[in-house]
């Protein structure tokens, strides 16, 4: 049987003062610019090695870049797109990241 | 962003000089590795190309040439940006020697491993990259006529986008993808 939970005092909070609401961070967007240098099919291979998408998507994705100029590859917390974007830039793509 | 190159270039051009190899370079192999089908000319050329880039990052990686190995990161943010470079660029240059010494390795070998594979995906963009930035290519239909004088770089690095493609090609046959 499980023993009853014990009494605690109560304490003082300090409850916040301000009338802002603390929002989540916005995430980070990771995007792929066109360049006249990366080959389709190479492009297509690197988003399928670095982020384990579909061909499709993948390739979705690289025609995204090829005919609108950018992709978004990517989102999330500041430290991933980084790193993403680090990873992007090993493989020689035109990676940058801006916060959504 | 231009298409593979594979056949286009050579039936636009109708240059026999980039007829380097009817075959591919690079076949996935039953046992999970990779065999290198490449001329000991094709070899020579990236070794030699790899100590020219490998020189460059370890003497100066602000050169021009070398710009599109290290693209920026924060476009808007100049702070964040220059905290960027500071952090990566090192670790940048590391992960590229890193590449250049497995190709090295195995650069007389005939059957390399998957994880080889990756490494030469690696270091031949980054030669590209480097060679594209001396041809100035700003488009993605850019040709190099034979009279030009930067044709003998242009042949070079219209190669390596070929062997680039084989090597992806078997990496995707060899079911490198799947792996992750």
């Amino acid at each position: 049987m499980q023993a009853a939970a014990p009494i605690t005092a109560p304490v003082e909070v300090d409850e916040p003062t301000s009338d802002k609401r603390v929002e989540p961070e916005r995430p980070w967007v990771v995007l792929v610019w066109n360049d006249p240098i990366n080959t389709m099919d190479y492009v297509t291979f690197v988003f399928q090695k670095l982020f384990g998408y579909s061909y499709e998507k993948a390739e979705s994705l690289m025609l995204d870049v090829h005919h609108k100029g950018r992709a978004a590859v990517s989102t999330g917390a500041r430290e991933k797109a980084e790193l993403d974007v680090f990873r992007l830039h090993e493989h020689g793509l035109w990676a940058t990241m801006q916060q959504d | 962003m231009p298409d593979d190159g594979r056949e286009a270039d050579h039936q636009e051009s109708g240059d026999e000089d980039m007829r380097f190899v009817a075959l591919r370079f690079v076949y996935a192999l039953d046992d999970g590795r990779y065999l290198l089908a490449l001329p000991r000319s094709v070899r020579a050329e990236i070794t030699r190309h790899l100590e020219d880039l490998r020189q460059m990052l370890l003497s100066d990686t602000d050169d021009p040439r070398l710009v599109r190995l290290f693209p920026g990161a924060y476009t808007d943010d100049p702070e964040s940006e220059a905290e960027y470079q500071r952090l990566m660029r090192g670790d940048l240059i590391e992960s590229r020697l890193a590449a250049f010494d497995t190709v090295e390795r195995t650069m007389a070998e005939d059957v390399v491993t998957e994880a080889d594979l990756h490494q030469w995906l690696q270091a031949l963009n980054a030669i590209r990259l480097m060679l594209a930035m001396i041809i100035g290519i700003d488009d993605d239909e850019y040709r190099v006529s034979r009279l030009d004088p930067r044709y003998a770089t242009y042949r070079v690095y219209v190669l390596l986008t070929e062997l680039l493609h084989d090597v992806s090609s078997a990496l995707r046959a060899g079911g490198a993808l799947d792996q992750r």
